[in-house]
């Protein structure tokens, strides 16, 4: 079977997964990659590519138990598996190939 | 089916949608996380509701769409792991499909009866279509945010001078002070339009020009799209004193319209630099402004949102007496107009205290309006007034398309008991119901939208001439997804009484019994809903009647002369080569000879200003006895003519004189003064001979009091609406502009004689172009066209309304004929008449209306109150309407009930008695 490429989204909640380091529900994602990007994202896009990736089994998710405080609820944590750690290097080194020697470019218009 | 999540109440409709459409194993945490987001993005009102909804169509369509290809075979294999939602998964699909099941259902039952899906379709669309149509104008015209950046933080300065109205016009010192003063970002500042004209290739044509200050458009966030904006320097005011060799200096500048660009150069893009011949002075071009831009201002600040050339104005810091500079401010970040506007009012006070002899007695205030709101504020009455309109004609489709449902409900008592008793729940039986509701409201929808689309072209054909903004109005997205919800309202409306009462227990057991108590359940429940549309119906009638009285006593206004075969034109001279009053007076007379001259012409002369062109000048008088003290408050229009002008314009002459040359030679001090200045002033005595004071800035001087010559009728000048300021005429030569409105009597077509007045007038050597030739009566029906726009309008609103009641009547009545064919046939048999039956069953319709009636007239006592702009000589409880009105919504209720009912009388007493 043929490895579908990471979306452009799915990879964004990745990379924002890893960074928040055990603290990533649904609400700090978006706000991580809107913070980090600087730009709006859908927020339904965030929960279809969660959604996604823990079917392809690249994310896994883990309740836990909700807050003790009044109005607390149960969360929805989500954690990186290694498929797809291995998955984001797969695409680093990808994309760094394709920009191998490009820099000059970059350097020309700034 | 659990819906907990619900009961939280601000999500309600948004998070029923979304606990639907999301996957059900996920559902309850993205609603908790939504609900966090919805707190962090913090706030309630308006964009919190927005922000809502946007997410809610977002989650769920993206989710369906999401869904559909996880189950599409074709790519399963790239979705292989379904894991924990896959039962729950085969529960939602189940249901899913039962929707879909059900929709399949409702087009076989539609297609089974096209008749009748057509009724509903029609009846729906004829309430949706109107509404589609009247929210494209709110659109357009309200809700769109002005083109400018950030439009919500700019805003008008407008002047209050002791009640009089709100004038939209600054000094130019007074905007030096605002900007330098007020926490306002940045204040900038427009003149009024001015009429010029330019001489390209050896053709002349008249354009409308604009003073800006530099930082004008910059405040708006608008940029030339070819060349640069004016700079500060250019801006400056010159320096008085010696301006000899410092004008010199300085080429005089002017950025292009779009229109003019395209027109006059062909959209060159070499245009930068080139210069642009205004006869008496050239210009060079230093820019184009992008395609479409318009300055937008409110009513009466006489500036045209096509203006063509826009130069620099220079604010000169000594000005302070003259308020004539349209001024814009833009309120600082996070500062709200209210705190903009208190602080406007501050300074404003402490300029009266720092510069008393400007502001002697002037009680002037500031004020701040917002630029959108101040644009629209002659229009929203009439566009809300409309929306209420549309909305009722929508409330009377549903109720009628309810009430046909409801009626079609009976063929299918068999099939609902036969369902209900295979197990179909309530639940199942009032979604079926609504899907056919729905599937009629949406073909309503699509129906609509090409009715709005249709009625849209003779809305705008029929504009009245004061609606800003209009090119603005079309059908897109927004207006599309307005629809949609209209329409799922409506099937909401339509559907929900119907479908509670098919699934009624009641009725189902009742049909278990094979009895037929059902039918007149639903005949109590359709006579309630003919009783709301009446009463609505007869709101929208009084409505449109008051407006048709307002129209009528509109235009038999006295306007105290006659429009009809007068034309109106304004002929401008060259202001440097006619630079003497005397050589503008000789000019202009001569013309005035010569017009007179041209066959056909019956009488000519000339006016400071156009009549009814809603333009004033206004000045305080006193008179003789109160001379020796201040002005005492009096307030009179003013207006400079030729010798001829009542005559011209057929304004009778009621004592003394018209002007004459002699009076115009030399500065002579006299007047004409209309028959209420005369009233009021010498009520018992002959005005003629008697003295009048004036303070207004013509070569008049100050204190010198003018002789009253003559008396004439009064006559509308401002507008048709507007009534009494008294009116004071001047010989032309104490106001002698060179600008003056031409007023041509002819017989026949008033238009004939313009093509040889303009040929005369460059005999002459005016130097300038006759522009603005207007028939006089267009003025008077531009006039009419504002109230004509709401009156056709509503017309056909409550005209709708009327067809729409006549037949839910007719319908009902037929429906209760028909469930009383029986009872009839036994009436028949023991001896009643045919006329007795007749009578019983129209007595049904008159009742129902009867019941409605009351209902509607407290209604309409509740909100006629909105349409108190719009009328004209009529009250807003004008007791004509409210009784004449009621009376023929009776006469149509009876009407409609008499066919059925006739029909009823006829029926054969055998059929009927075998009717079961």
């Amino acid at each position: 079977m043929s490895r579908e490429a990471l979306g452009e989204v799915e990879e964004l909640v990745l990379l924002a997964i890893l960074r928040l380091d055990g603290e990533a529900y649904g609400v700090p994602i978006v706000e991580e990659i809107e913070k980090r990007t600087d730009r709006q994202i859908a927020r339904a896009a965030v929960y279809v590519a969660l959604r996604r990736l823990r079917q392809k089994g690249l994310v896994s998710a883990s309740m836990a138990a909700p807050e003790p405080v009044p109005g607390g609820r149960a969360k929805r944590y989500f954690r990186v598996e290694p498929a797809g750690i291995e998955r984001l290097a797969e695409s680093r080194s990808a994309l760094l190939s394709m920009w191998d020697g490009l820099q000059p470019l970059l350097d020309k218009r700034s | 089916m659990t819906m907990h999540a619900s009961k939280r109440a601000p999500w309600s409709l948004s998070r029923w949608i979304l606990w639907r459409t999301l996957p059900v194993d996920e559902r309850e945490e993205i609603l908790n996380d939504l609900d966090e987001a919805a707190v962090r993005f913090g706030g309630r009102g308006p964009r919190a509701w927005l922000w809502r909804w946007r997410q809610t169509l977002s989650f769920s369509a993206r989710f369906i769409v999401e869904r559909a290809s996880e189950r599409s075979p074709h790519l399963a294999n790239t979705h292989t792991s379904r894991g924990a939602s896959f039962a729950p998964q085969k529960r939602k699909e189940r249901l899913m499909s039962g929707w879909w099941k059900d929709f399949g259902f409702a087009v076989r039952q539609l297609l089974r009866k096209p008749g009748f899906s057509a009724v509903v379709v029609l009846t729906l669309a004829l309430g949706i279509g109107p509404n589609t149509a009247i929210f494209t104008v709110v659109n357009g015209v309200l809700l769109e945010p002005l083109p400018y950046e950030r439009p919500e933080e700019l805003a008008l300065f407008r002047v209050d001078l002791s009640g009089l109205e709100r004038h939209p016009g600054l000094a130019q010192a007074e905007v030096i002070d605002f900007r330098a003063a007020s926490t306002l970002s940045d204040v900038g500042a427009v003149s009024r339009e001015i009429s010029t004209s330019i001489t390209t290739e050896g053709n002349m044509q008249a354009i409308l020009a604009a003073q800006v200050t530099p930082n004008l458009f910059p405040l708006l966030g608008v940029e030339p799209m070819i060349g640069r904006n004016f700079t500060a320097e250019e801006g400056a005011p010159r320096i008085s004193g010696e301006d000899g060799e410092q004008e010199e200096e300085r080429v005089p500048i002017g950025i292009i319209s779009y229109a003019l660009w395209q027109q006059r150069y062909g959209g060159d893009r070499e245009i930068l630099g080139k210069t642009l011949d205004l006869g008496s002075q050239s210009l060079q071009i230093v820019g184009v402004m992008p395609d479409g831009f318009q300055l937008l201002l409110g009513p009466g600040t006489s500036l045209s949102p096509d203006i063509d050339l826009w130069i620099p104005l220079p604010l000169d810091p000594d000005h302070r007496s003259f308020w004539a500079i349209r001024t814009i401010g833009r309120l600082a970040p996070g500062r709200s107009l209210r705190e903009a506007q208190a602080e406007v009012e501050l300074i404003g006070q402490q300029m009266v205290e720092e510069h008393p002899e400007n502001y002697e007695n002037s009680g002037i205030r500031f004020y701040l309006h917002p630029l959108h709101g101040d644009l629209v504020q002659n229009v929203r009455p009439a566009i809300f007034s409309l929306l209420g309109a549309v909305g009722l004609v929508l409330l009377i489709a549903c109720t009628n398309a309810a009430s046909l449902l409801l009626a079609s409900m009976r063929s299918r008592e068999k099939e609902l008991a036969v369902r209900t008793a295979l197990g179909a729940g309530r639940g199942r039986i009032i979604r079926q119901v609504m899907s056919e509701s729905l599937l009629l409201a949406l073909m309503a929808s699509i129906l609509g939208i090409f009715l709005a689309a249709f009625g849209l072209e003779t809305l705008l054909a029929l504009q009245p001439a004061g609606l800003p903004r209009a090119d603005n109005i079309r059908l897109d997205a927004t207006v599309l997804l307005f629809t949609l919800a209209g329409a799922f309202v409506a099937a909401l409306a339509a559907g929900i009484i119907p479908a509670w009462k098919a699934s009624s227990p009641e009725v189902q057991e009742s049909l278990k019994e094979g009895r037929r108590h059902g039918g007149s359940v639903r005949g109590r429940t359709r006579s309630a809903l003919v009783v709301a549309e009446v009463a609505f119906s007869l709101v929208l009638l009084i409505g449109a009647g008051l407006l048709i009285r307002s129209f009528i006593s509109l235009s038999r206004v006295d306007l105290g002369f006659d429009p009809e075969g007068v034309v109106t034109m304004r002929v401008p001279l060259d202001y440097e080569r006619f630079n003497t009053p005397e050589s503008r007076w000789d000019t202009y007379t001569k013309l005035q000879d010569r017009i007179g001259a041209l066959p056909g012409v019956v009488a000519t002369a000339g006016i400071s200003l156009v009549p009814l062109g809603n333009q004033g000048m206004m000045a305080s008088y006193s008179y003789e006895g109160s001379l020796d003290t201040d002005w005492n408050g009096l307030s009179a229009d003013y207006r400079f003519v030729l010798p001829g002008y009542f005559e011209s314009m057929g304004i009778r002459l009621m004592a003394g004189r018209d002007f004459e040359a002699r009076d115009n030679q030399k500065i002579v001090p006299v007047a004409i003064v209309d028959v209420t200045l005369a009233n009021e002033v010498w009520p018992d005595e002959d005005p003629i001979g008697k003295w009048l004071g004036l303070g207004l800035g013509s070569a008049l001087e100050e204190d010198q009091p003018v002789e009253i010559v003559g008396v004439v009728e009064h006559s509308r000048i401002i507008n048709v609406r507007e009534v009494v300021r008294p009116q004071i005429y001047l010989p032309y030569r104490l106001g002698p502009a060179a600008d003056l409105v031409f007023t041509v009597r002819s017989e026949g077509d008033p238009l004939a004689p313009v093509a040889a007045i303009r040929e005369e007038a460059e005999l002459l050597g005016t130097g300038r172009p006759i522009h603005s030739v207007r028939a006089m009566d267009s003025y008077v029906a531009a006039a009419l066209g504002d109230t004509r726009f709401t009156l056709v309008l509503m017309g056909i609103l409550a005209a709708i309304a009327l067809i729409l009641s006549t037949v839910g009547i007719y319908s009902v009545i037929t429906y209760l004929v028909r469930d009383r064919l029986h009872e009839t046939g036994i009436r028949l048999a023991l001896g009643a008449s045919q006329g007795e039956i007749v009578r019983m069953n129209l007595r049904e319709g008159f009742v129902l209306a009867l019941v409605g009636l009351p209902i509607g007239l407290l209604g309409a006592l509740l909100l006629t109150g909105f349409l108190d702009s719009l009328l004209y000589g009529v009250g807003s409880t004008d007791p004509l309407t409210f009784a004449g009105i009621p009376i023929l919504l009776l006469a149509v209720a009876l009407l409609a009930s008499y066919v059925p009912a006739r029909r009823a009388g006829r029926v054969d007493p055998l059929v009927a008695l075998r009717d079961e």
